[in-house]
């Protein structure tokens, strides 16, 4: 008895990993792999065309000792912290609107919201460059048309990190919306009728049951807000290359330049494994304080 | 059809490809194939393009692949794609990035496919043929000088009462010209294109070297002088005290907008002027300090290092070849591009003499580059780090956000590091 059921555990062990394969070797050759690879580069002085030496922590000595690289970190930091709620906010503002809102036009407003998210980064950045441009930019001549001064928004230190994460979340903002959309329509309708015939206010219902239902829309959405706000380049890159000075050159900009404009492939490796520690272990805490760390294993 | 007739047709499509792989070569698949990856986006990219589709059509066994674009990451994929082996066979460098990429490139004289050089020209044929010589081996060939002319809009020259006619010859001028179009209500001069960060660092050196001052010497940073100071705070008053623009913004997007009075732009900035409807002529920035100096550079045409294999030799044979046919087009690459060709041949050519760009900026920017007030930046292998070490602190003493003094002294010690950096 205890021989059939120790075979059948096995049975199931080997299932189980045979099922897992398929993605694990994915996984490993493209995730495990590059990290671990791009781990040991950091450790070294990198010349890809053969004698690279062997110097241990000491990019990373190097690079906490580099003010442009604690700029940069800071910088990072200011944008996601900007960019993530507003994102975020925006993408559930939405979603809960077209739930709740019904109107004609709906589908066309939903497609609307989603539209930018289409677009590429570089289509993004000239657009709104444009927009922003203060000789031939609309928002600051509307701005001037109404009296106000227009702002300097790309090339004031102050606000351009603000700008670029508005920019940001005009971008993604849609597809936050639908991840959030497909969150609210899995909530039983029969928890907001009870919940009424209780008593309950809508600030109630949203506090103690969209929200709690939502945790792993919100998870999953958060998640993928933190990787692009934490690893945002692409904005950065076409709408000010860093600038004004150094304001708005975040992390991966820094090591784009460390490794593409400098060679220095060593410590741009450093850079980027300093950046996966981040954000590998604030989605760790994100998992821990949603509480969905059951669900996950 | 049916199921069956359907797996029929595809087996007999299937074998029918099958079969066309072991056929004998067929003459295009045996032709001249090359990989030509250039910088160039834009009008110089069209000029480029429009060359090799002439060379494709009197060689019809040249099977040229030309790439172009990729401006920004174009020097780490050249590097990365030698280390992968899969380089293409000819790339275009700038010549301040010539000595940074300098080991992945090939000596043209000595290649597993032999002297290039010997195939395709002679150096007397090139003008400038030192500009191609890294530790004295020529690791390209010159292709163009290109550099900074000021544009001007002939419209907003006569709304301010100023001959377009008479451009303006030294400092004093300049400055009349400037406060006139202010005074005309028009934005007087933009010095940094669409005023990113390279751009001002580039004008600020121009300036800095028209005042005898030095960028980088002896392997340490040399600005931080009086006339450092000096031609840093002259560009800060353009767009500060004298009010001839403000910071932060573009100078193209306002001039094609017909609102700036002049810019200072390169050489490339002929074909989307000439697309636009602007009315426009380039003159040679005067002598605002002890010498008249504009920023430029020079374009290489360079041969990136090969997997070593049987194929090599027979890969470099081709690319001596494609450049053999592409000395003819020199000229066309002025013409075109703008940009001042460096062949002696082209530079004679009359044809050059008589096309629209010469009458437009060529002849202005050909006299310029024999005349030496093109300046190039000084090559050193660390030259991009120094640039990028400058170009914050330039930038935000450009916006009056920080003094020029503070601006050179962060600038001096940060570039100082970078050099001192093993």
């Amino acid at each position: 008895m205890r021989n059939s059921t120790n075979d059948a555990d096995r049975r199931d062990l080997v299932a189980g990993i045979l099922f897992l394969l398929p993605y694990l070797a994915l996984w490993v050759t493209f995730a495990v792999l590059p990290v671990g690879y791009g781990f040991y580069i950091s450790l070294h002085k990198w010349d890809p065309l053969g004698g690279s030496r062997f110097i241990g922590f000491g990019n990373y000595v190097e690079l906490f000792g580099n003010e442009r690289f604690l700029n940069a970190l800071k910088n990072t930091f200011v944008y996601a912290a900007w960019a993530i709620p507003l994102t975020l906010i925006l993408g559930m503002a939405f979603a809960l609107f077209l739930k709740h809102v019904k109107f004609r036009g709906a589908g066309f407003v939903e497609g609307s919201l989603f539209f930018p998210y289409l677009l590429n980064v570089s289509v993004v950045g000239i657009v709104w460059n444009f927009l922003l441009d203060p000789n031939v930019g609309i928002i600051p001549y509307y701005i001037r048309a109404i009296g106000l001064p227009s702002p300097d928004f790309l090339n004031s230190p102050y606000l351009v990190i603000p700008t670029i994460a508005f920019v940001s979340a005009w971008w993604l903002t849609g597809y936050r919306m639908i991840i959030f959309r497909a969150g609210l329509n899995a909530i039983p309708e029969e928890l907001y009728e009870s919940s009424t015939l209780d008593g309950a206010t809508p600030w109630q219902q949203f506090y103690l049951i969209t929200l709690p239902l939502m945790k792993p829309s919100i998870l999953f959405a958060g998640i993928l807000t933190l990787v692009s706000g934490l690893c945002m380049l692409g904005q950065v890159l076409v709408m000010t290359n860093g600038g004004p000075g150094t304001s708005s050159e975040v992390l991966a900009l820094y090591m784009y330049r460390t490794a593409f404009e400098s060679f220095n492939f060593g410590q741009a490796a450093a850079v980027g494994f300093i950046l996966f520690a981040i954000v590998f272990s604030i989605s760790m805490t994100m998992i821990r304080w949603l509480g969905l760390r059951s669900e996950l294993n | 059809m049916d199921r069956r007739g359907f797996l029929k047709t595809a087996g007999l499509l299937g074998l029918g490809g099958f079969g066309a792989l072991g056929m004998p070569r067929t003459a295009a698949a045996a032709s001249t194939k090359i990989w030509f990856n250039t910088l160039f986006h834009g009008g110089d990219a069209d000029a480029m393009e429009t060359i090799v589709k002439t060379i494709r059509a009197s060689n019809p066994d040249y099977a040229i692949d030309l790439t172009q674009g990729g401006w920004t990451e174009y020097y780490a994929q050249l590097y990365n794609s030698v280390v992968a082996g899969e380089a293409p066979q000819l790339g275009i460098v700038d010549d301040f990035r010539y000595e940074s990429v300098a080991k992945v490139l090939y000596d043209i004289t000595d290649t597993p496919g032999g002297n290039l050089l010997d195939q395709i020209g002679k150096p007397d044929d090139f003008a400038q043929w030192n500009i191609s010589l890294v530790g004295g081996k020529p690791l390209g060939l010159p292709l163009d000088q290109n550099g900074f002319g000021i544009y001007y809009n002939k419209e907003v020259f006569k709304k301010a009462g100023l001959d377009p006619e008479h451009v303006p010859q030294t400092r004093e001028e300049f400055e009349a010209a400037c406060e006139a179009i202010k005074k005309s209500g028009k934005i007087a001069f933009h010095p940094a294109l669409s005023g990113e960060t390279r751009f001002i660092r580039r004008a600020w050196l121009a300036l800095l070297w028209g005042a005898n001052g030095t960028y980088i010497d002896n392997g340490k940073a040399s600005f931080n002088t009086d006339k450092g100071r000096e031609a840093l705070q002259y560009l800060v008053d353009m767009v500060g005290k004298r009010g001839w623009n403000k910071p932060g913004t573009n100078g193209i997007n306002q001039f094609l907008a017909g609102e700036l009075g002049m810019l200072q732009n390169g050489t490339w900035f002929y074909l989307t002027l000439e697309k636009s409807k602007i009315d426009y002529g380039c003159f040679m920035p005067p002598k605002f300090f002890e010498k008249q100096v504009s920023w430029g550079g020079y374009h290489l045409i360079v041969l990136p290092r090969q997997p070593e294999g049987k194929e090599t030799a027979a890969r470099l044979q081709a690319s001596a070849k494609f450049l053999k046919a592409f000395l003819p087009f020199y000229s066309t690459w002025g013409q075109l591009g703008g940009a001042v060709p460096l062949l002696n041949a082209a530079i004679a050519d009359p044809k050059l003499h008589e096309s629209k760009v010469w009458a437009k900026q060529l002849k202005t920017f050909s006299d310029a580059a024999a005349k030496g007030i093109i300046q190039a930046e000084p090559r050193h292998p660390k030259i991009t780090d120094v640039d990028l070490a400058v170009e914050p602190f330039t930038q935000q003493a450009f916006n009056g956000t920080m003094s020029v003094k503070d601006a050179l002294d962060k600038a001096e010690v940060e570039v100082n590091k970078v050099l001192a950096a093993s």
